[in-house]
């Protein structure tokens, strides 16, 4: 009945125009409503940050829509101040958001150059910022997140952390840092109970000083010690370098330490001028140091690990 | 080694495709099989395939998203990079109804590519307006009271600033 003619689809073109208007219904009144609930995510994914969660007003249909995009391009509430001839480059911005924008992860973003978080009104409370070479400053502030990654080549000076009450987890990786960071603790770091970073003389032809920088910015504090940090992992101790030292002086003056985990690996490509067996004959070096010479110092309430 | 004039590569195989109002169209395999779904059927049923019914997309979408795959068919090299993004610019910019008609068809026909392009067409109307002008762009009926718009701003006051 049907086995209608068969047309190809360039001759079938020309005769188009005429079919459209009378088919009447759903034809000619298609609308973006229309559209299936996953599709219209789908393009709120599309859309900055700002934009998708403005359609929130638009009708009871969309108030929750953009909570559900899962990636997301941004470049409103964590403000770019893109430099540096950098234009548009907010799209190279992901972040997963898996409920409310309560986990923001930064990750490859070669062209941000600087960020900035701010809002109380933000639910965020995770921000992790991974790889972004270029990223030269960053400035979190009045945020209520609890755990903070970092990993870059940031110096100090450029990186703003304040008003942020409810910061407890502190991921520091900035061991090619050029700059001492006593300005990043100062304003947090009393309250921080997980503490994690790379020692940081690790890379003695960049920052020879900085560990001593943050000696000092300890040692500012012993009037009020730091009651609220739970726990510490050093990475990259080594045997040499005073790191024993260091550590010590963090025990003493961290009242609240339940557990400091020593961790003797390299990561560091620094480390590169030694052949692997070499690399992990100082390791091993390091970590029998830790046993013998620095563990019979921790006092016994505080967990001692050495990795 | 005469090769065909349209371009296209390789061996023209023809399949054929029937909308949801019964038209039937013959196509390029290659361009059909831009299509997920198509190419998935095309697998099962193997090459004793009469007509494939597409009972969710009608004609005139049907012949709006076989031009693209047309287009489509083969890998764009560099040279041809630059022209392809212009056409496919002017393929995109068709009347809403049309753009969603085709949107969904691309969806259902599962072509990523095509479903992308459209989509962030749409975004790129959404973006930089005002909520007036998206519900005036869009047809979107507010019926929020004065009250619950109030809240809800508050709620996202970032986004509206």
């Amino acid at each position: 009945m049907d086995v209608a003619q068969v047309t190809t689809i360039d001759d079938w073109q020309w005769d188009a125009e005429e079919l459209p208007e009378d088919q009447g219904d759903g034809y000619g009144s298609l609308k973006l409503e229309d559209l299936p609930d996953e599709i219209i995510v789908h393009i709120l994914s599309l859309l900055p940050l700002k934009d998708a969660a403005a359609t929130s007003i638009l009708s009871s249909r969309w108030r929750y829509f953009w909570r559900f995009t899962r990636l997301m391009s941004l470049d409103f509430d964590f403000d770019f101040d893109l430099t540096d001839n950098c234009c548009a480059m907010a799209y190279d911005v992901r972040y997963d958001t898996a409920y409310d924008l309560r986990y923001y992860m930064m990750r490859d973003s070669p062209n941000l150059v600087c960020l900035r978080v701010s809002g109380q009104s933000l639910a965020l409370k995770y921000l992790e910022i991974i790889r972004c070479r270029k990223l030269k400053s960053v400035k979190i502030c009045e945020v209520n997140i609890v755990s903070l990654y970092l990993d870059g080549k940031i110096k100090a000076s450029n990186f703003i952390l304040r008003d942020v009450p409810l910061l407890v987890e502190l991921y520091i990786d900035f061991f090619q840092c050029s700059s001492d960071f006593k300005r990043l603790f100062s304003h947090c770091l009393s309250q921080i109970e997980v503490l994690r970073m790379i020692d940081l003389h690790r890379a003695p032809y960049y920052l020879a000083p900085l560990m001593k920088d943050l000696t000092l910015s300890y040692g500012r504090v012993p009037k009020r010690p730091h009651y609220r940090l739970k726990e510490v992992e050093i990475l990259e101790y080594s045997s040499k370098f005073g790191d024993m030292d260091r550590v010590l002086y963090l025990i003493r003056n961290t009242v609240g330490l339940q557990r400091i985990v020593i961790n003797c690996k390299y990561n560091n490509p620094l480390r590169i001028m030694k052949t692997k067996q070499q690399l992990l004959e100082d390791e091993e070096v390091s970590r029998r140091h830790a046993m013998t010479q620095l563990q019979p110092q921790v006092p016994s309430d505080i967990q001692f690990v050495c990795l | 080694m005469a090769s065909s004039t349209s371009g296209s590569s390789s061996s023209s195989k023809v399949v054929k495709i029937r909308s949801s109002d019964n038209e039937n169209f013959e196509v390029e395999e290659a361009a059909a099989a831009r299509s997920e779904t198509i190419k998935k059927l095309l697998e099962d049923v193997g090459d004793d395939a009469d007509v494939i019914p597409l009972p969710n997309v009608d004609a005139k979408t049907l012949v709006k998203v076989m031009e693209w795959c047309k287009k489509h068919m083969d890998d764009v090299d560099e040279l041809n990079k630059e022209e392809m993004k212009t056409w496919d610019a002017e393929f995109v910019d068709m009347d809403q109804s049309c753009l969603y008609n085709v949107l969904l068809a691309a969806n259902f026909l599962n072509i990523k590519e095509l479903l992308d392009q459209l989509t962030q067409k749409v975004a790129d109307m959404i973006k930089g307006k005002s909520p007036e002008e998206i519900r005036a762009t869009f047809n979107i009926k507010n019926d929020f009271t004065p009250e619950e718009e109030a809240e809800i701003r508050k709620q996202n006051a970032w986004a509206f600033e």
